[in-house]
Parts: structure tokens; sequence; C-alpha cells
């Protein structure tokens, strides 16, 4: 069993950026089916499919007057 | 969705990330402040690039919670710059070290966006990077940081917190190791 990490960047190295991340999740090869289970009813209950950051801020921004 | 809902849906997710906490779950955060390495690099131009301080800073503290889970196999999003540099950083640390997070990795493949676990880290790195942003941003309002912060406090217990900061004294000292 080997141990299974996830990643993603945020930012990137360019001007009008700040900052740049790279951040991740890992955990053992067994954990990872039962937290696709555990996310996927998560997201369902939000009456969402997937979770994509950019793109749930992106429509806040286009939409919503804060 | 409103951005209360927004910070809503996040806390929930990252309810559901705590729920694994004991399993156990390791999150990993490397944010490099561009401000700070810009001057590096003008100093020194040699200056590896800023995504492969991030890979370093995070894939280089890969937590393994027993000897069965040796080695790692990591992913990453298909389209992500970051891939580039951890094959790049990967290839120069396997010539360098013997024993090193280099040699723990047996693979490291492109995914997509249907992975759970991608979207989890999307989530830690937006996060991790907007509160880094925000927390120098004088013209962040107080709410935005409000929220923010409360959202990363969130996130922090939410898994085994491993974290880094890029900052210029950091940077430099990063890129001197790299040197010897």
């Amino acid at each position: 069993m080997a141990l299974r990490g996830f990643f993603d960047g945020s930012g990137r190295n360019e001007p009008q950026h700040r900052a740049v991340t790279l951040a991740g999740l890992s955990a053992p090869e067994k954990v990872w089916p039962d937290f696709g289970r555990a996310w996927d009813e998560a997201l369902h209950g939000l009456g969402l499919s997937l979770w994509r950051t950019s793109t749930m801020r992106k429509f806040i921004d286009r939409h919503c007057v804060l | 969705m409103t951005d209360t809902a927004f910070y809503e849906a996040a806390y929930k997710l990252l309810d559901t990330i705590f729920d694994f906490r004991e399993s156990p779950t390791v999150s990993y955060r490397s944010t490099v402040l561009l401000e700070d390495y810009r001057r590096a690099r003008a100093e020194f131009p040699l200056m590896m690039p800023a995504e492969a301080l991030c890979v370093d800073g995070c894939i280089g503290n890969l937590v393994f919670p027993t000897e069965d889970d040796i080695p790692a196999i990591i992913y990453f999003d298909r389209g992500e710059p970051f891939r580039a540099q951890i094959e790049d950083v990967r290839r120069q640390r396997r010539k360098l070290l013997d024993r090193d997070w280099s040699r723990q990795i047996k693979d490291i493949l492109p995914t997509d966006w249907t992975e759970r676990g991608i979207q989890a880290a999307d989530l830690f790195a937006w996060l991790s990077n907007t509160y880094e942003v925000l927390k120098r941003r004088e013209d962040a309002s107080k709410d935005e940081r409000r929220m923010t912060m409360d959202l990363s406090l969130h996130a922090f217990f939410s898994a085994y917190p491993r974290g880094m900061v890029y900052d210029y004294d950091k940077i430099v000292a990063a890129y001197q190791r790299r040197q010897k």
C-alpha cells in the first residue's frame, strides 16, 4: 500500500500575483475510496457535482453584489 | 451562490476532510511571497523558480504514517504548471542525495478534476494563497479578512498540517542550501 498525495496550485509567478502556493492532502491508499464517497455526499448536499474554488469565486464575482 | 454560501460550502467540505483526520490525513501548504522572491532573484540570478521552492517545501515534507506507506504516489492536475517543476526538482535531488524525499516517491501522475483529492487540494491551495495575500494587503476589507482567517483556522485543524511560507530570508536560505 502506498501513500497517495494530491496537489494543486494557486497563483502564478506573474506581475499581477502577490504569492504562489502549492498545497495538497495525503493519506494512506486505503482511505481514499471512503474519502471520495464522503466528499461526494457533502457536494451532493450542497447541490454541486464537483468543487473548483476558482470557478466558484468567479461565479460570485459576476453574479453577487457584496 | 453568494459569498456567504461559498464560505459555508467550504466549511462543509473542510468538515468532511476533518472526519478523516485520524486516518491519518496530512495537509501541505507552501507559499512563496513574490515580492520577496523577485528581490531575491535580482540578487541571485540563478535562483530556482518560485514553483520549485513550493515543490520542495510541500512535497519535501511528505509524512509517511508508517513504513508500509512508503513509497508515495503523487497526483497533479493535468494542466498544472507545478507538475513540470516537481519532475525537475526530483531529478536534481536524486542525483545529489541518497536519503531524500525524491527517492520515496514511486510515481508522479496526472489526474483531473473528477478526482476528489484534487478538489480538496485546490481548496487548500486557494485558501492558503488568499490568506497570505490578504494578510499583507492593506486595502482588504475587515469582513474579507475575518472570513478568510476563520476558514484558514478551520482548514488548519481539518488534517495534520505541514506548512511553509517563503519570505525573503527563507528564499535565500533555500537557494544557499541548494548551492552547497
